[in-house]
C-alpha cells in the first residue's frame, strides 16, 4: 500500500499551481462569457486590461523558498521549482518539483489548468515511480500546509470571477483600482476578494480574501515587482497573512526566466516522469 | 557556476541584439564579455562604459561574484539598468571601481596560476576579493588580456565623456539624437563581431583554455545526489510458526546519482541500494534499483540500463504491474521492486503514448529465508530457481504499453512475454523443501480511469497464460476525496475496490472475492501528518480478512517517521495468508534524507 501511503505523502501538495511568479497576472482565452456587472463594465474592462497587459510570455521557470510561519512567529521552509507554459484560448501548463522538505523531494505536481471545467492533474511519487492522477474539483485545501489555497496560486483567468469596480484609491501613495472578485466556481473557498490593483501597471498589489461566512480571511501583499521582457511583472515576493488563524506564508521567488521554448511535450506525463 | 567575462570575446549575438529593446540580458554563456554585456546594457545611450558597467552590476548584485565586475556568474540572466539609473552612477568611482576590480582579479588569477590553482591560493585571492571561498572555478587568466580589457573600457569611456562634455544636457534627454552615439550605432550595425573600435587582438587569445575548465565544473555542478538513509524495527506479538523470533532490526541505504546534460537531452541515473536484517540474511541485499541513460527527442524518448517502471491505477492490488520483480522481503504489499535491466523506447504523440521494452535479464523474486517471518512453513530454496526456458534468467522478454487519455477518461492496454515473475512451487527432497519454478507467461492488460468531480473510479484486468494455465483477474473500485472536512484543514480520502480472480480459491492470492475498504486522512500541517488503513476482507469465508496501517510524519526537514502494522487473519489452510496468521506486526521506522 505504499501508493496509497505516497500519494497521501504529497497530498498537501496536489493543489499546487506553480505560477507563483504568475499570481493572478496570467493572461487565458476565454471559453465563457464574463458575467457583466453592475458597474457598468468597469471592473471588468480593469481586469480584461490586466489580462491583456500579460498576455505572451510563452513560457517561464522560476524557484521559490515558501517561508511558513504560525502566530508564535516559529518558521518552517520548502523549497520548490517551476515551469510554466502559457496555453492560448484555455489555462495555462505549469509543472512544480518539491526539493524540501526532504521527505518529498523528487515529487513533481503537473497541472493543466482550463477555464470552465476542473483542471487536469498529476502527481508524480519518485519513491514507486509512479504517476497518479488526481481528482481537482477543489481547489480551496491548503497547499503544502501554507497559507495559500491551490486557488490562490491558480492562474488568473477573466472567466473565473464576475469583477466589480468599486474605487480609486491609492495604496502606499500610488494610484489604485480597487476591484471586487466574486468567484464563480461553486467549489471555491472564498465568497469574494478584494483586489487592489495599481493603475500604472495594472499589477495586483494586495488582495484581501472573504471566507464563505464572509469574514475576512486572509491579505495577500505582492511586492518587488520586477519587469522581465520589457514587458511581464512578477512579483518576487509573496506575503499572506491569515487573520484568523494568525499564520502566515511568505513565498520568495527567485531565478524567474522566459523563454527557454518549452512546449506541450514538456508538461506531459512523460516529462513529468522524467523531472527532477 | 561562475565565469571570469573578461576572457571572453565577441559580443556578436548581444551587440547585434537591439540593446534596450530587452529588459533582461543573458543567460550569461562563455561567449559574452564584461563589454558585450555593458554595451548590451547601455545600449546607444550616451554615457561612459564605466557607468554601464556599475550601473549593470548594482542592478544585479548577485550575478557577480565577490562584488567584482570582472567575475560574472555563468547562466545568469542580467537585468538591464534604465538609462536613468546608467546616468545615475558617479563617472569617477565607477572608473575607480572598475580598475580596482581589474587590479585585484589580475592579481587573483595570478595567484592561482602560481600557485597551482590551490584551494588555500584561491581562498586567500577570494578573501581579497570579498568573494565567499567556495568561488574559485574559474580558470586561468592572462593579465595581459585584463590589461587589455581595461585598457578597451579607458579608450571607449574617454571617447564617450568627451561626448557627454561636449552636449551633457542633451545626452541624458535625448541620446540617440547626439552625433557621438550616431557613430556607435553605426560601429555596432555595421561590425558586429568587433566589439568596439579598437579591438585587443590579445584578449582574443586569452580565453582558449575556458570552455574545456568551465564545461568541466559545470559538469560536476550538474551532479546530484540524494541519499536516504532507513532504520526499522519490526515486532510481532507471537513466535513464529517455526520459532522464529519476535523483533527484527533492519537497515538501508538508498543513494542517487543523477546527472543531465547541458542541452537537457539526455541523463544519467545510478541508484544503488543496501539493506541489512539483524534476523534474516534472505532480507540482506546489494541492488541496483536504477542505472540508466535516458535520451529525449521530440516525440521519442529511450532508455538503457536498469529501471523501476510503473503500471496501473488501482490501490490494493496491481495485478498489470508486470516490468519489475518484487521485492517481497522489503514490503509485503508488493510495491518494493527490483531493479530490471531495459531498453525502452517511448513514442508519444496526439494518438497516445506507446512504450516498448525489451527486457534481456530476469531477476529472482526476494524470498523470507529460515530465519524470517512471514513466509511458508517448507524452506525455499531460493538460490535453485528453476526455469522454463532453456535460456534461464536470459530469457528476451519483451512487453508493450499503450496508453491515451480522452478528457476525463484515461486508458491503457499492455502486453507481455516472457519469465513469470511470479514463481510456483515445485516441492523437493520428498516435500521437505520448496524450489521455485520461473514459468513462461504471456500476459494482456487493461487500465482504465475515469474522473468524475472528486471521483476516481478505476479499473485494472489482466488475462495470462501459460503452459500450466490460464486466467483472468481484475479489480475495480474508487477513490473519493474530501477535502477540508469539519471546518479544518484535514482530507479524507475514501477507497473501496473489489478484486476478482476467476481461479476462485485456487488462487495463490488473497484476493479472488474480496473487498478492500480504506481510507487514509491527511492533516496538511506542517508536518505533513498522514494515516492510511484499510481491511480486505474475503466475501467468500467471513473469518478471512487482512488489514493494514500507515501513518507517518516529519519530524524535522530531514527526518520522517513511520508506523506500519498488518494484521492477518485465515479460518482455512486454503487461504493464502494461512502461513501468515502468526505473523502480524508492527513495524516503526524513520528515514533520514540527506
Amino acid at each position: 500500500m505504499n501508493n496509497v501511503h505516497h500519494t497521501n505523502a504529497a497530498k498537501p501538495l496536489q493543489r499546487f499551481w506553480p505560477a507563483l511568479l504568475c499570481l493572478g497576472l496570467l493572461s487565458a482565452g476565454l471559453s465563457s462569457v464574463p458575467v457583466a456587472a453592475d458597474d457598468g463594465g468597469k471592473g471588468l474592462s480593469i481586469a480584461k486590461e490586466r489580462v491583456a497587459r500579460d498576455e505572451g510570455w510563452k513560457d517561464s521557470e522560476s524557484k521559490t523558498t515558501m517561508v511558513l510561519r504560525n502566530a508564535q512567529g516559529e518558521e518552517n521552509k520548502r523549497e520548490i521549482r517551476s515551469i510554466s507554459l502559457e496555453v492560448a484560448n484555455d489555462g495555462d501548463k505549469g509543472l512544480t518539483i518539491f526539493d524540501e522538505p526532504k521527505d518529498v523531494r523528487g515529487t513533481a505536481f503537473l497541472n493543466h489548468s482550463h477555464t470552465g471545467k476542473p483542471d487536469d492533474q498529476w502527481l508524480y511519487l519518485p519513491s514507486v515511480k509512479r504517476v497518479k492522477r488526481i481528482a481537482s474539483r477543489n481547489k480551496s485545501g491548503p497547499f503544502m500546509a501554507s497559507e495559500f489555497a491551490y486557488e490562490d496560486l491558480s492562474s488568473f483567468e477573466l472567466a473565473k470571477f464576475k469583477f466589480t469596480w468599486l474605487r480609486d484609491d491609492t495604496l502606499d501613495g500610488e494610484a489604485v483600482f480597487v476591484v471586487e472578485q466574486v468567484p464563480l466556481d461553486e467549489f471555491s473557498g472564498y465568497s469574494k476578494s478584494v483586489v487592489w490593483l495599481d493603475q500604472a501597471e495594472y499589477r495586483a498589489r494586495k488582495i484581501e480574501f472573504y471566507d464563505r461566512k464572509n469574514a475576512l480571511l486572509k491579505t495577500l501583499v505582492m511586492s518587488d515587482y520586477k519587469q522581465y521582457l520589457n514587458k511581464y511583472w512578477r512579483p518576487l515576493t509573496l506575503k499572506m497573512t491569515n487573520h484568523q488563524t494568525g499564520k502566515s506564508t511568505d513565498l520568495l521567488v527567485r531565478d524567474i526566466e522566459f523563454g527557454k521554448g518549452r512546449t506541450d511535450a514538456d508538461f506531459d506525463t512523460n516529462a513529468l516522469q522524467r523531472s527532477r | 557556476m561562475q565565469l571570469n567575462i573578461c576572457w571572453v570575446l565577441c559580443a556578436a549575438a548581444l551587440t547585434a541584439t537591439a540593446p534596450l529593446q530587452a529588459a533582461t540580458l543573458g543567460p550569461v554563456t562563455t561567449k559574452d564579455t564584461l563589454w558585450s554585456l555593458a554595451r548590451a546594457a547601455r545600449g546607444d545611450a550616451p554615457y561612459s562604459m564605466y557607468q554601464a558597467i556599475i550601473a549593470l552590476q548594482q542592478k544585479n548584485p548577485t550575478a557577480f561574484i565577490g562584488n567584482n565586475v570582472h567575475h560574472v556568474k555563468l547562466g545568469a540572466v542580467l537585468e538591464l539598468p534604465t538609462a536613468t539609473e546608467i546616468a545615475a552612477v558617479d563617472l569617477a568611482s565607477a572608473q575607480q571601481k572598475v580598475e580596482a576590480d581589474a587590479a585585484s582579479w589580475r592579481q587573483w588569477v595570478a595567484t592561482r596560476q602560481s600557485a597551482g590553482g590551490s584551494h588555500a591560493a584561491a581562498d586567500t585571492i577570494a578573501g581579497t576579493l570579498n568573494a565567499a571561498p567556495t568561488q574559485r572555478k574559474s580558470g586561468g587568466l592572462s593579465s595581459q588580456a585584463t590589461a587589455a580589457l581595461a585598457r578597451q573600457v579607458q579608450q571607449q569611456s574617454e571617447q564617450r565623456s568627451a561626448s557627454q562634455r561636449s552636449a551633457p544636457t542633451e545626452a541624458q534627454t535625448a541620446p540617440a539624437a547626439i552625433a557621438p552615439a550616431v557613430t556607435e550605432v553605426a560601429d555596432v550595425a555595421e561590425i558586429p563581431t568587433t566589439p568596439s573600435p579598437q579591438p585587443a587582438p590579445d584578449i582574443a587569445e586569452a580565453p582558449v583554455a575556458l570552455p574545456a575548465r568551465e564545461a568541466e565544473s559545470d559538469w560536476s555542478e550538474r551532479l546530484q545526489t540524494d541519499t536516504t538513509l532507513g532504520l526499522d524495527w519490526r515486532w510481532f506479538p507471537s513466535r513464529g510458526a517455526q520459532g522464529q523470533s519476535r523483533s527484527a532490526l533492519s537497515g538501508s541505504a538508498l543513494v542517487e546519482w543523477y546527472w543531465q546534460s547541458e542541452d537537457e537531452r539526455s541523463s544519467w541515473t545510478i541508484s544503488p541500494y543496501l539493506r541489512w536484517d539483524q534476523r534474516d540474511s534472505e532480507r540482506n541485499l546489494v541492488d541496483l534499483r536504477q542505472a540508466y541513460w535516458l535520451t529525449v527527442g521530440d516525440g521519442w524518448e529511450f532508455k538503457a540500463g536498469v529501471d523501476k517502471i510503473f503500471w496501473g491505477v488501482t490501490e490494493s492490488v496491481h495485478l498489470v504491474d508486470i516490468i519489475n520483480q518484487t521485492d517481497w522481503v522489503d514490503a509485503i504489499d508488493g510495491e518494493s521492486k527490483l531493479g530490471q535491466p531495459l531498453a525502452q523506447l517511448t513514442l508519444s504523440g496526439d494518438w497516445g503514448n506507446l512504450q516498448s521494452f525489451v527486457l534481456p535479464y530476469f531477476r529472482e523474486r526476494t524470498l523470507s529465508g529460515a530465519e524470517g517471518r512471514l513466509r511458508l512453513p517448507i524452506p525455499v530454496l531460493a538460490d535453485d530457481a528453476v526455469y522454463q526456458s532453456d535460456r534461464k534468467q536470459r530469457h528476451l522478454d519483451w512487453a508493450l504499453r499503450y496508453s491515451q487519455q480522452i478528457e476525463q477518461v484515461d486508458i491503457a492496454l499492455s502486453y507481455f512475454s516472457g519469465t513469470n515473475r511470479d514463481p510456483r512451487w515445485l516441492p523437493v527432497a520428498q516435500g521437505a523443501a520448496l524450489q521455485p519454478y520461473y514459468e513462461q507467461m504471456r500476459q494482456i492488460g487493461v487500465e482504465g480511469q475515469w474522473i468524475v468531480d472528486s471521483w476516481i473510479w478505476k479499473l485494472e484486468a489482466i488475462r495470462r497464460s501459460s503452459d500450466i494455465e490460464q486466467f483472468s483477474a481484475a479489480v475495480a473500485g474508487f477513490e473519493y476525496t474530501t477535502v477540508g472536512v469539519f471546518d479544518s484543514a484535514v482530507d479524507l480520502g475514501w477507497l473501496l475496490e473489489y478484486q476478482y480472480d476467476n481461479r476462485g480459491t485456487l488462487a495463490p492470492v488473497p484476493g479472488q472475492r474480496d473487498l478492500f475498504a480504506g481510507m487514509r486522512i491527511a492533516l496538511n500541517d506542517e508536518a505533513g501528518s498522514e494515516l492510511l488503513f484499510g481491511i480486505a476482507q474475503d466475501l467468500q469465508s467471513g473469518g478471512t480478512r487482512s488489514g493494514m496501517l500507515e501513518a507517518s510524519m516529519r519530524f524535522s526537514n530531514n527526518i520522517r517517521l513511520r508506523l506500519d502494522a498488518w494484521f492477518f487473519q485465515a479460518v482455512s489452510i486454503q487461504q493464502p495468508t494461512w502461513w501468515l496468521r502468526q505473523d502480524d506486526y508492527i513495524q516503526v521506522g524513520f528515514d533520514y534524507y540527506f
